[in-house]
């Protein structure tokens, strides 16, 4: 089972954003979209949540999400903005207990306190959403979205989380709280498509990378296919040694490297 | 840090409030109905027909032909200035936006007097639609400002309160001053009509008006009270909510036209009375949070009592003249608005 988008093109007002992406996710695998400030990233996941106009075809599980209802997607897969606004004064539980709207299948009383534990926020339910600090507040929404599709796999179906940089504003710590979750979310057989800005946790964390450069794909395929020193330079516009030491097996690229080579 | 004093459930609060607002209701309607100028008595007039006497004339006119529609009407249109007060604001994402201060008053005001002045121009075909008329043009009035409001002050989904009020007071300006060209060319007749409608007042109830507003402004109250999941989705935002499974579209269509149609048999059967459709959902929200699924049903309630209250008061200041119920509310309205704004300071983002 896929995610699959299929000649995607967008344009925002007159610009032209992206230029024909073909993009594949697996059930069962995170996939990081990675690339540079304004290359696309964000467009490309909101032209595959339907946010922005765009031409093309996405298929989740096989079938056209152009022909799906509302309910219907939002029971097959979450989506964390990069973004996220909240009006009126609600509590961190309510929030997330939101996630329940359309959890058609496991909507059981307690996942929205599992969830709040899940993401490191156990003991705040009670607090007001709009007085935690932005990294709290991500934590919050990743908990309402994963309320909204708990189980990975329902009916044989996998579910989809689709998330635009899930750990940007999160410390150290949270970040591989949030990886980990996400990692065993795609274990049990969900997909996880991931806007990255980490190059090194998605080396670390993801089963593929696509790298986007000026709405187009650079380069994609497993982690240490996609960071290489040159497709790196080139979607990064500065030089950038790649290492992988072979006791660790996993490519890391440094920002000191970058200054001295 | 978590806090010391987490906030408890608020979903079990909220229903305690369902049942204490409906014996609110209940209590301020026995009132309304045993107030009044007559002097006549409820409890006397109870005590007969539980004993099987047959109502005396006077109470009879009294209690079922003025102070009866008078209640219901005051109920009905209490509970859709409410409720219409809670949707827009829920539509708009804040909790400013009150029908009367963005204009969609205004111009339900300015349908309902085009069809007091101009309605005998229309065909004769129109005035089948007889004392339909001027809710029905409130209605249009209403719908199109709200619509006009929505387009301007809202894009990708954000709505700018800035843009929203002022656009809100341009459009109430224009609505008025339409609206004064309209009463200047109004003949004696039309405008003691007019008079009479401006004035914000129940005082015209009759069961004719009854029966005009009440399927109206019902089947608008019934169907925003199934606003409640989609209203809380938008708080997110336009594309959030879609992705919870909203049907983004459709609930935005109904909020206003519940907003249109609430707004619009309001202002056509009791013109304009401020400040319940913003000072009720504010109350309520700090009682018992933004949860519209529990806000809606709770702030018609409330809507309701509050002004049937207000309506009883309106009776007794300078009984047995009567103060237009407009005054009243917004006499006991304006002081909680400004000091929502003074709690809010800072955080009402211009
Ligand atoms: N609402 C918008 N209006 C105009 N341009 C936009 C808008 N949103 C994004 N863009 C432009 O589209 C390009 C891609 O943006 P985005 O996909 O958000 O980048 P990122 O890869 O950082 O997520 C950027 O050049 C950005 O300026
Ligand atoms: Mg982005």
């Amino acid at each position: 089972m896929t995610l699959q988008a299929r000649n995607i093109q967008a344009c925002i007002g007159n610009t032209k954003i992206l230029h024909g992406i073909n993009f594949t996710g697996h059930a069962g695998e995170i996939t990081a979209i990675v690339g540079p400030n304004g290359s696309g990233k964000s467009t490309l996941l909101k032209a595959i949540t339907d946010e922005v106009d765009f031409t093309g075809h996405v298929t989740l599980n096989g079938q056209d999400t152009a022909t799906m209802k509302p309910w219907q997607l939002a029971a097959l897969r979450g989506v964390l903005p990069q973004a996220a606004t909240l009006a009126f004064p609600f509590t961190v539980i309510e929030v997330v207990r939101m996630g329940l709207l359309s959890g058609i299948s496991g909507a059981r009383a307690d996942v929205p306190e599992r969830a709040l534990n899940a993401v490191g926020l156990d003991g705040y339910g009670g607090r007001f959403y709009q007085e935690l600090s932005g990294g709290e507040q991500q934590r919050a929404q990743l908990a309402r979205v994963l309320c909204q599709v708990w189980h990975p796999v329902v009916n044989d179906a996998p579910r989809w989380l689709l998330l635009d940089e899930p750990v940007a504003s999160l410390d150290i710590g949270h970040q591989l709280l949030v990886m980990h979750l996400i990692r065993d979310y795609a274990s049990r057989g969900g997909g996880v498509v991931a806007v990255m800005h980490d190059l090194n946790l998605s080396a670390m964390f993801a089963d593929r990378m696509a790298i986007i450069l000026e709405g187009n794909i650079l380069a994609s395929g497993p982690p240490n296919k996609v960071m290489q020193d040159d497709v790196l330079s080139k979607a990064y516009g500065c030089n950038l040694r790649v290492n992988t030491p072979p006791a660790l097996g996993q490519s890391f690229v440094l920002p000191h490297l970058a200054i001295h080579s | 840090m978590v806090q010391a004093n987490p906030i408890p459930d608020r979903r079990i609060t909220a229903r305690r409030a369902h049942v204490g607002l409906a014996l609110l209701l209940a209590l301020t309607s026995l009132i309304s109905l045993a107030y009044g100028a007559s002097g006549t008595s409820l409890w006397g007039a109870m005590q007969k027909l539980v004993t099987g006497q047959p109502l005396g004339q006077m109470e009879q006119v009294v209690l079922l032909d003025i102070r009866l529609p008078r209640l219901i009407l005051g109920l009905v249109v209490g509970a859709s200035l409410a409720v219409s007060g809670a949707v827009m604001q829920g539509l708009f994402r804040n909790p400013l936006a009150d029908p009367g201060l963005v204009g969609v008053s205004a111009g339900a005001g300015l349908g309902a007097i085009t069809a007091i002045v101009l309605g005998g121009l229309l065909p004769v075909a129109f005035m089948a639609a007889g004392p339909y008329l001027v809710p029905l043009a409130a209605f249009l009035g209403g719908w199109g400002s709200t619509i006009l409001l929505y387009r301007v002050s809202t894009r990708r989904g954000r709505t700018s309160v800035a843009t929203m009020l002022l656009a809100g007071i341009a459009l109430g300006a224009l609505a008025g001053a339409v609206s004064g060209i309209l009463v200047y060319i109004a003949d004696d007749a039309q405008l003691r009509d007019l008079t009479f409608w401006g004035l914000g007042s129940l005082a015209g109830a009759t069961w004719t008006k009854v029966m005009v507003a009440l399927p109206v402004m019902g089947a608008a109250i019934i169907a925003a009270l199934f606003l409640g999941r989609g209203l809380n989705g938008l708080a997110f935002g336009e594309a959030t909510a879609a992705h919870m499974g909203i049907p983004v579209q459709r609930i935005k269509n109904i909020a206003i036209l519940t907003v249109a149609a609430g707004i619009g048999a309001a202002v056509a059967v009791s013109g304009g009375i401020g400040f319940i459709g913003i000072v009720v959902p504010h109350l309520l929200r700090l009682a018992n949070g933004p949860d519209h699924e529990t806000l809606l049903p709770n702030a018609a309630l409330l809507g309701a009592s509050l002004l049937l209250l207000a309506d009883v008061i309106s009776r007794m200041v300078i009984a047995p003249a009567e103060l237009p119920i407009g005054i009243v509310t917004a006499v006991l309205g304006a002081p909680v608005f400004l000091w929502i704004l003074l709690r809010r300071r800072g955080l009402v983002d211009l």
